[in-house]
């Protein structure tokens, strides 16, 4: 019906091959709808809501090769989610003058803090420590969202929860299956780094639960979830002209990298990552404005 | 030349160790740096960016190609210093205050590179200060401001302000996902990069 956002799912058995298919079902049936970040001369982008299943999340290709960023950036970004190498970047929300960052992944969801106390939560410990208690729990979750500052803000977080059960499976096997749901989600420049931090994000959680319950625990099905999962306007011309060229003239294989045979070059990078970071906190009071 | 083709092809594939390899044994059969880097290594960027700018490479393939460049160069840079070679042009970039995304900038500074000018990159949430410190120490030929950010790109019209208030009248070059030509002419920015592709070209033809 006119005026419905299509409601789209599609099913992968590995991460690059799952987001391929996200990018080109949004591409294909999604809505044609305006956006804050649309200029004036911008096409309107392609909208929908989507699920997305990657079957075995470590399958490899995991790395599909359009992305925004090189596979250093893909580890810093990785190093951000999952190490908060950037969390002094976040600003103090009751200063008006700081202009840095107003969240990081890490930093919410591993040190979500409360107004007015100096209270946080580790709620990734929490995740992994109620699973391995009663691992049906239908309460191990994590959110990022705070009603106090998000409603207001200039730049709330996209990604809104993740979710985690366990099930056995064959042999008596422990999966972690893990739901994650973005109210609002770059398919194109976004997303497939998004996924890979988180499905890192998974297996750390995995190994925390196998570490506090003395069982084994692999990985379930990662499912991405995204309210407004888009295609902006003004990247269509470059996505018709890289991504979907490159669908038809390249093979899959040309299309995408084994994270096995480049995690030496995405080590390599850490050092330099490191020491980037290090320069950014020496900056952080100038950028502050103060 | 056989081995600078090979220095080239391996560039364009990404193959770091081959790359070096190559340089190594191309300066024991007695080939200068220079021609190392003009027929082999700048031949292959030259590739890679055409390559990213027809839509037939992704950023990673770009990154990877920069990257065997890079190690070849750790070894060519001391003897090319030596030989007094000259570099296409300076380009002084970073992206502006508050600014912490450089991914784009990254990519640039890497065409750049690949087309034959010597980079000073000063990194991400770059002072204004900074900026024009920088550019009378370094006496570039190109400033270029990268920000993705529409609260942050303002500050490209501040950097701008204060390198003329300081008489430095390099030209700037401006570029990041949320700008415009509209934009860029608002705050008076000598040449404005709809993409890092862009950037390349239009700054050759500027500054030829």
């Amino acid at each position: 019906m006119q005026g419905n956002i299509p409601v789209l799912s599609v099913s992968g058995k590995s991460l690059a091959e799952a987001w391929e298919k996200s990018v080109l079902e949004v591409y294909e049936k999604g809505c044609l709808i305006k956006t804050e970040y649309d200029k004036p001369n911008d096409p309107p982008s392609k909208d929908c809501t989507i699920i997305i299943v990657v079957e075995d999340p470590l399958a490899e290709p995991m790395i599909h090769r359009d992305m925004p960023g090189g596979l250093e950036d893909l580890q810093e970004y990785v190093m951000e989610v999952l190490e908060g190498i950037k969390d002094h970047w976040v600003r103090d929300p009751n200063d008006p003058d700081d202009t840095r960052w107003e969240y990081t992944y890490h930093q919410r969801l591993f040190n979500y803090a409360l107004p007015e106390t100096e209270k946080t939560f580790d709620q990734i410990e929490i995740v992994a420590q109620k699973l391995s208690e009663v691992p049906y729990t239908r309460r191990a979750q994590a959110i990022t969202w705070k009603v106090w500052e998000d409603n207001t803000c200039y730049d709330p977080a996209c990604l809104q929860s993740i979710w985690c059960r366990l099930l056995k499976g064959e042999d008596d096997q422990w999966l972690l299956n893990t739901n994650i749901r973005f109210r609002s989600n770059d398919a194109y420049k976004a997303a497939f780094m998004n996924m890979f931090a988180l499905i890192q994000l998974q297996k750390k959680i995995a190994e925390r639960i196998s570490e506090l319950s003395g069982i084994n625990v692999i990985l379930g099905r990662y499912v991405h979830q995204a309210d407004s999962y888009h295609i902006y306007g003004s990247y269509m011309e470059e996505f018709e002209n890289r991504f979907l060229r490159m669908h038809k003239e390249r093979s899959f294989e040309e299309r995408t990298y084994r994270y096995e045979d480049m995690k030496g070059i995405m080590e390599e990078a850490i050092p330099g990552i490191l020491e980037k970071v290090a320069k950014m906190s020496e900056t952080q009071d100038i950028s502050k404005g103060k | 030349m056989e081995i600078l083709d090979s220095i080239k092809e391996n560039l364009i594939s990404g193959e770091a160790d081959d790359v070096v390899e190559l340089t190594n044994t191309a300066l024991d059969t007695g080939l200068d740096a220079n021609q190392i880097l003009k027929d082999g290594l700048l031949e292959g960027m030259t590739v890679v960016g055409d390559r990213f700018k027809e839509g037939l490479f992704f950023i990673p393939e770009v990154m990877m190609a920069a990257r065997a460049m890079t190690k070849s160069l750790e070894i060519l840079d001391p003897l090319l210093a030596e030989a007094g070679v000259k570099y296409r042009g300076t380009l002084l970039i970073g992206t502006v205050q508050g600014d912490l995304h450089d991914i784009g900038k990254n990519l640039a500074a890497i065409l750049f590179r690949g087309a034959g000018f010597k980079i000073v990159d000063l990194g991400s949430s770059v002072t204004i200060d900074k900026f024009i410190t920088k550019a009378k120490e370094h006496n570039p030929d190109l400033i270029g401001l990268s920000a993705l950010l529409t609260s942050t790109m303002l500050n490209m019209g501040l950097v701008i302000k204060g390198l003329r208030e300081n008489n430095i009248s390099t030209p700037v070059i401006v570029g990041g996902a949320p700008l415009t030509q509209e934009f860029a002419n608002s705050i008076n920015a000598d040449i404005f990069a709809s993409s890092a592709s862009d950037g390349v070209e239009k700054a050759l033809v500027a500054l030829s």
